[in-house]
């Protein structure tokens, strides 16, 4: 790797990677806890930013399970809007699982749970062409304790918006 | 607009030039891996390693895996070695290596050797450090599975195949064993003892999916009157089984004379046993293939009067189960069972030596397949 | 009481019946079917060194050979202390005497040569001692100094094949995912290595997520999946070049779980499309795709039988993840396990006769095998979490994923004998995870 490629990888990891790479963990190190540096401020409604954190950006889910809870569907509905009123926004929906099942399963079953979420955002009006999934079965676990407070946090599936929808 | 729209902005550009020039610099030349702590590989070192096939071809159809001792055995190197006393060996100049393995390996910089000698020093596979510690044992787990389960043998007594009592003063010390009087038996169990045994809150799981049990009794070959398997300490059974014996004899003296049958009574169910047991206690299975345990080898052998086997007699007289070469690791494991255990002595009465003479064993794993 | 009475009758009955018979100038007639079950005791002294440059290497294959043996479980070394005599001479006659007194089993003796080249011969023999005989012919073995690793692997084969009848597997590697970082942050990198983790080498940098590889049937290619793309896809990775390629790139889908057929040409794979995940082939000659599934329900982690008739897979299409066995063209597939939990990660074995497997149940994870009809299940290990089970070249040792609970919790590399005996960690500095065991190199 030459040392251009290698500058432009970090850009693009510290700078958007958020908005293009739909694998925001892939340079490892950096991990998940960095990766929302550029979302602009809380305060703005249109952020990325606000989306995650105040619209809310994940929904949990239940042991082994797909479903889209009632808690999870108030959540997806302020998804829904506000993907609706920020069109310049693409969302790619990550699917996760905790620990507790093998490697290759949970890759499904994240694929599933992306997939519930997508389905969901459609059926409120999103089209289909902003949005895309990704698995990450237990590869990326947000809570790191063996314990049911953790897996049931990383049961989840996350919508990180990106900039450029149309593009 | 704000810094975060500025910084997205910038982002993108940035994102958008990496897009359009990353093939220019990802695309060519595989990248050279950073390796910090080994050695990084080239071409011609995986070549090496990998022997069959260097080039990038996809549809590699090398030799699967060509057993390369047992293929065709070259002439024997003339290698100076005219001595008797070993058969010199017939040196198999590691024909099936030559081509791929050699050459291939030749590439690799002695410098590696230096470096990764010392790692080997010690064992590469040490005893499992953090293996869970059972937390309740059903059957205490032990390397040994036996018969009978014994203790873990005090500190400092040498581990010996039979409880030694120095009741036999072995004829032909020839020796030197450290044999000593207080000898015990090995610490075994009598199963297997796996991990998932060990957890008593997975008795349910166990429940589910139970280990085959044993198999049923095998019918008892016609040939080999089934020796009682009466425990040896019952007294009972076998004062009346020797009783029986007896009077059988007895019978059997009377009515045939001394004709052409063994002199003296047969054995009794109990001396019968006693050998049956000295013998088990040396039959080592733990190594058989599972197909070498699926094979009943029937083994013949001459006696001295002594009590120990002439080891030149020990023969494979007929097998079933497997195929040949599975007999044949059958047949040394209970040759070997039969050497080691007969070489103080097996425990048959001297007296009716025309008996026991010549013995057929017969010599059945089935029972060890899954234990 | 009651069974001793029967017996009792038993005896009784047989001497009277056979009491005619007794008659007769037959051998005295014993079965034996109980034995004992423990390693056998075997004896390598060093070899000899043929010229001074031999003598480290000399040692080092001694002790990689003993280390191979008694790491099978199978065989117990005697150490050397124990030893009444030396060998020094690869040609003298061997002393049966003292090496039956300390109840050495097998000896195992040999020399070594280092000439002006670097390159190395080893000859080694193996003898019964209690049958004061050789077993099998002397055997001489070549190859570069620097090889010398595998030079003593490949003795230990022959003589694990000989005591035991069945092939060796200690001159193969495993292809592992090497793990380093937190939790919440692994880094994962491809990497290959002898079958006792020395000769560690890497084959991906950390730059995305590996998982799963794959040795192809002849251990010169990996299936793997990698988030390289963003999205996980399987690769294919030459082992020689280290050079790889995406096999199967349809936009909307991910791609996973891919292992290869015993033709080393065809592959069959997950794909994941709108939630859902069946199993298809892949010909990597023609890069034909054929689907072999099609549930609504997961279909994923399968293994070709050995001979490329039939694919056993796991599916929750019953409501868990259970286990299926199916025509490797597709067709009705039947379940086979059928115990409480889940079951995944099916393996079939290269001998063909069982599977091993990923059990779940109450909480804990289980190494198991079965036949392949399902019957005779047996669980290997218990833990908090074990998974994705690979099999030695001979069907003999299962490596698995060992992981430990926690926030400080990684995964390590771990083998068992198909007994459940001999649980080892594999000596693999680090953590590693999903291990793919080669055939015997050649």
């Amino acid at each position: 790797m030459t040392p251009i490629s290698k500058t432009l990888l970090v850009v693009a990891a510290l700078a958007v990677s958020a908005c293009s790479n739909p694998d925001r963990f892939g340079m490892g190190g950096g991990g998940a806890g960095g990766a929302y540096g550029a979302n602009g401020a809380v305060s703005d409604p249109t952020s990325p930013a606000y989306f995650q954190q105040t619209v809310g950006d994940r929904v949990l889910f239940a042991v082994d399970e797909s479903t889209i809870s009632e808690t999870a569907r108030v959540t997806l509905e302020a998804q829904a809007r506000w993907l609706m009123d920020n069109a310049e926004y693409a969302a790619i929906i990550e699917g996760h699982a905790d620990e507790q099942g093998t490697r290759e399963y949970n890759l499904a079953l994240g694929a599933r749970r992306a997939n519930a979420v997508q389905e969901y955002l459609v059926s409120r009006g999103v089209s289909p062409a902003r949005l895309r999934t990704v698995s990450y079965g237990k590869e990326r676990p947000l809570e790191i304790c063996s314990a049911e407070a953790c897996y049931a946090k990383n049961r989840r599936a996350v919508t990180v918006v990106t900039a450029g929808a149309s593009s | 607009m704000n810094t975060g729209t500025y910084i997205s902005g910038a982002g993108h550009l940035a994102l958008i030039a990496w897009v359009l020039l990353a093939e220019l610099f990802s695309a060519p030349a595989p990248r050279p891996m950073e390796v910090t702590d080994v050695t990084i590989l080239s071409g011609e070192e995986f070549a090496a390693l990998s022997a069959p096939a260097a080039g990038p071809t996809q549809d590699v159809t090398p030799p699967e895996t060509p057993a390369l001792p047992r293929s065709p055995r070259p002439a024997p190197t003339p290698e100076r070695r005219p001595e008797p006393p070993a058969p010199p060996a017939p040196q198999e100049p590691a024909t099936p290596d030559a081509a791929p393995d050699t050459s291939g390996i030749e590439p690799t910089p002695p410098a590696e050797v230096a470096d990764t000698a010392p790692i080997l020093t010690p064992p590469p596979l040490s005893e499992v450090p953090e293996a869970p510690v059972p937390d309740t044992a059903p059957p205490r787990p032990s390397p040994r599975i036996a018969p009978d389960p014994a203790a873990p043998p005090p500190d400092e007594v040498a581990i010996a195949d039979l409880p030694s009592q120095a009741t036999r003063p072995d004829p032909a010390a020839a020796t030197p064993v450290p044999e000593a009087d207080d000898a015990a038996p090995e610490e075994a169990t009598t199963q297997t003892v796996t991990e998932a045994d060990e957890r008593p809150e997975t008795g349910l799981a166990l429940a589910a999916s139970p280990r085959p049990r044993a198999r049923p009794a095998a019918p008892a070959r016609p040939t080999a009157p089934a020796a009682p398997t009466a425990p040896a300490e019952d007294a009972i059974a076998d004062a009346v089984a020797d009783a029986v014996a007896a009077a059988i004899a007895g019978g059997e003296a009377a009515q045939a004379g001394a004709g052409t049958a063994p002199t003296g009574p047969p054995l009794t169910a109990g001396e019968r046993d006693a050998l049956r047991v000295s013998v088990s206690r040396c039959w080592n299975v733990g190594s058989l293939s599972s197909e070498a345990l699926a094979t009943t080898v029937i083994v013949g052998l001459e006696m001295q009067e002594d009590g120990r086997p002439v080891a030149g007699t020990i023969r494979l007289m007929s097998w079933s189960g497997g195929s040949e070469a599975a007999a044949r690791q059958t047949f040394e494991s209970a040759r070997r069972a039969i050497i080691r255990c007969g070489a103080p002595g097996f425990p048959l009465p001297v007296e009716k030596y025309a008996q026991w003479r010549d013995i057929e064993m017969t010599f059945n794993p089935e029972k060890m397949r899954i234990r | 009481m009651m069974l001793r009475l029967l017996t009792l009758l038993l005896a009784m009955a047989m001497g009277l019946s056979a009491s005619p018979l007794l008659a007769q100038s037959g051998p005295l007639r014993i079965v034996i079917d109980e034995g004992v079950i423990e390693p056998l005791p075997f004896a390598i002294p060093d070899f000899v060194a043929e010229n001074a440059a031999a003598s480290d290497y000399a040692r080092n294959i001694s002790r990689v050979i003993a280390a191979d043996l008694a790491g099978t479980g199978l065989f117990r070394e005697i150490p050397a202390n124990a030893y009444l005599s030396n060998v020094t001479s690869f040609a003298s006659p061997v002393q049966y005497a003292d090496w039956k007194a300390i109840n050495a089993q097998a000896l195992i003796t040999g020399a070594v040569a280092l000439d002006g080249n670097g390159r190395l011969t080893v000859k080694f023999r193996l003898f019964d001692v209690f049958s004061q005989a050789p077993m099998g012919d002397g055997l001489q073995f070549g190859g570069s100094a620097g090889s010398w690793r595998r030079v003593a692997h490949k003795v230990a084969d022959q003589v694990y094949a000989r005591i035991t009848g069945e092939g060796g597997y200690f001159d193969s590697r495993v292809v592992f995912v090497s793990e380093t970082g937190p939790k919440n942050a692994r880094q994962k990198r491809l990497a290959i290595m002898d079958y006792d983790a020395a000769n560690v080498q890497y084959l991906t940098d950390a730059s995305s997520i590996v998982i799963a590889p794959r040795f192809s049937p002849t251990g010169d290619r990996v299936l793997y999946t990698s988030y390289e793309s963003g999205f996980p896809r399987i690769y294919l990775l030459n082992v020689a070049s280290a050079g790889r390629q995406a096999l199967d790139e349809q936009p909307g889908t991910m791609t996973f779980a891919p292992r290869f057929g015993p033709d080393g040409r065809r592959v069959v794979f997950s794909l994941s499309q709108g939630g859902n995940t069946d199993l298809y082939t892949l010909d990597l000659n023609s890069g034909q795709r054929q689907r072999l599934t099609q549930a609504p329900s997961i279909e994923t982690a399968p293994s070709y039988s050995p001979d490329g008739s039939q694919i056993v897979f796991e599916s929750d299409r019953s409501g868990t993840q259970q286990l299926y066995v199916m025509p490797a063209g597709g067709g009705e597939p039947r379940r086979i396990s059928f115990g409480q939990g889940r079951y995944g990660t099916p393996v079939w074995s290269p001998r063909g006769d069982l599977i091993a497997f990923t059990k779940q149940n109450q909480g804990r994870f289980h190494i198991g095998v079965m036949r392949t009809d399902g019957s005779e299940e047996r669980l290997l290990t218990s833990s908090f979490l074990d998974e994705g089970p690979s099999w030695s070249p001979n069907g003999r040792v299962i490596m698995f994923t060992r992981e430990t609970a926690g926030a400080s919790g990684a995964p390590g590399l771990y083998s068992v004998d198909i007994t459940g005996r001999n649980l080892r960690r594999v000596p693999l500095e680090g953590s590693g995870s999903d291990p793919s065991w080669s055939p015997l190199l050649p």
